[in-house]
């Protein structure tokens, strides 16, 4: 494998939802997400890893941008129509 | 063989032994709860006894046998159940504090299906908060506490499927039931040395399970044989119309032959660098010359060149904010152990929709890049981990700092996977071998693990189980 992430993802295994945890720089000039009225104020530590955690999640969908998918690729999603019951 | 001998054996010796009564249903639950109530609750591995319903199945089957209604295998056999799967009238809180006391009104088609199939349900089993849905990165992330490994309580279990892994390894039920969405079952059966199959997407119904990803969730059976796990899986498998997901398609191979040979068998090694252990290296490449010398045609696989791990993290991240998006616009995420959940949901939406369209389109080029490997193997196998139990002090991110083209890879692109033992550090903890197949091909992947389980004891060896309290770490 080459150019693989090689950041630490505890996470990424089990864990489903790794993004939460790691750790490249934030991409410069990327905009702050905007904040869930739900969440709680951060505290600094707190912002740093809520931070990463975004810089993280956009360095891999960075990486799948930088994946040459052929045009047409039809993507994993599988649509059925409900037919009518009888 | 008396009840709690029985816990120690597979479903499949079990089996002719309550069918011709001379083991007890009845005998066999309450040995169960004993070891559940006890040795259970020392390891965190339980989330909730369902000591009433049990009884009551026991002392069901155990009438229909004596009337000569014998269902099959299962019949009176204890098991237990992640506590994500739900179960009518007893609490099912996916593994998180503000849903402890969550209730359903029905049983998950599995949990149906194994009652009628006769299984007894003994208890709902310890799990990560919300499988892991929203990240976690300590192993106390649970309502149940850390889950200590049977081998060595300092140890874990793994995540997320973390009492299914310990219960069974410490046979405290004869088998139970876990679920994976990336590596939930794989990790806890190579870590907690027990037969665990990741069935193929779709293959299982989902119907009263939590969704955490709805296109990459997966219920499957972890036993101490992959001979149980195929018992256990023909009881559950199969069509339900609830689920939109569930194929209709049946599984196809010999769940029993004579031999491996003929089987393309390709020996995926990934690039885990500096964190692969060198004890498990030599139990893995132990294994496959043993696999070799049972006739499998044995050679080097190598997977492409995709982003596996990005795309799997991309579409899990998105598809669990979704799921857990009351939980997280109500505030109650954070009620959870795990702190990092709090912002988790803020996180996920900063990915675009056309970035998750993407990850599709790149799921379905890893779909075909498995295809065409199909054509070329029939199984591969690699090591389930290439460590051996983290401890329950790790930090996770730090101990599982590695990738995982064929876990990420197989999940995305549904394939089965099962994991068993196949060797033990020196320090006496588990180490596993992961045997995967095409979509669909789950008997054929078992068939092989059943062969390599034929011709070697690691699944026949048993954790020193006490009843006391695990040592504070």
């Amino acid at each position: 494998m080459s150019a693989r992430l090689t950041r630490r993802t505890a996470a990424r295994l089990l864990l489903s939802a790794p993004a939460a945890f790691a750790l490249p720089k934030l991409l410069e000039g990327a905009p702050a997400p905007a904040r869930n009225p739900a969440t709680p104020r951060l505290s600094a530590a707190e912002r740093r890893q809520f931070e990463k955690s975004v810089a993280q999640l956009r360095s891999t969908a960075k990486k799948i941008r930088e994946l040459a998918i052929p045009m047409g690729t039809e993507p994993a999603f599988v649509f059925q129509p409900l037919l009518p019951k009888k | 063989m008396t009840p709690n001998e029985a816990l120690d054996a597979t479903v499949a010796e079990v089996a002719p032994l309550v069918h011709s009564r001379k083991l007890s249903p009845v005998a066999l639950a309450e040995a169960s709860l004993g070891r559940l109530s006890t040795i259970g609750r020392s390891l965190n591995a339980v989330a909730t006894l369902t000591g009433e319903r049990a009884l009551d199945e026991a002392r069901a089957a155990e009438r229909e046998i004596a009337a000569g209604r014998y269902r099959g295998p299962l019949h009176g056999i204890p098991y237990g159940a992640k506590d994500l799967l739900a179960t009518r009238g007893i609490a099912t809180g996916w593994g998180a504090r503000p849903l402890r006391d969550q209730t359903f009104e029905n049983d998950a088609v599995v949990i149906r299906r194994l009652r009628d199939a006769g299984a007894v349900l003994v208890a709902k089993l310890a799990m990560i908060e919300l499988a892991g849905g929203l990240g976690y990165n300590t192993t106390a992330a649970s309502a149940s506490g850390p889950t200590s490994n049977p081998w060595d309580r300092s140890r874990w279990s793994c995540g997320s499927s973390s009492g299914s892994g310990s219960a069974t390894a410490a046979a405290l039920v004869g088998f139970s039931i876990g679920s994976e969405t990336w590596g939930s079952i794989l990790c806890p059966s190579a870590f907690s040395g027990v037969s665990g199959l990741r069935p193929s997407y779709g293959l299982v119904p989902r119907t009263g399970a939590m969704a955490l990803s709805w296109t990459m969730d997966k219920i499957g059976p972890m036993a101490r044989s992959a001979e149980d796990c195929r018992l256990v899986l023909s009881a559950i498998a199969g069509h339900d119309p609830a689920d939109t997901s569930s194929l209709l398609e049946k599984m196809e191979g010999d769940a029993a032959p004579a031999s491996a040979r003929g089987y393309r068998t390709g020996v995926v090694r990934p690039a885990f660098g500096k964190i692969y252990d060198r004890e498990v290296e030599a139990a893995f490449e132990e294994a496959v010359r043993t696999l070799s010398g049972l006739g499998a045609q044995v050679s080097e696989a190598k997977l492409p060149d995709l982003p596996f791990d990005e795309t799997a993290i991309l579409i899990i991240t998105v598809e669990a904010a979704a799921a857990f998006e009351p939980l997280i616009t109500s505030g109650r995420v954070r009620q959870l152990v795990e702190p990092a959940v709090k912002w988790a949901g803020d996180v996920a939406k900063t990915v675009s929709g056309v970035d998750y369209v993407r990850a599709m389109q790149a799921r379905r080029m890893i779909q075909q890049a498995f295809e065409g490997i199909f054509q070329r193997y029939d199984l591969l196998v690699s090591p389930a981990m290439p460590i051996v139990a983290a401890r329950l002090s790790d930090k996770l991110e730090t101990a599982f700092a590695y990738s995982d083209p064929l876990g990420s890879g197989g999940n995305l692109a549904g394939l089965p996977a099962l994991s068993l033992p196949c060797g033990f550090s020196k320090a006496g903890l588990p180490v596993g071998m992961q045997i995967v197949g095409a979509p669909m091909s789950d008997l054929k992947v078992l068939a092989l693990g059943r062969l390599y389980q034929e011709n070697t004891d690691w699944h026949r060896r048993r954790p020193p189980t006490t009843t006391t309290a695990p040592k504070p770490v």
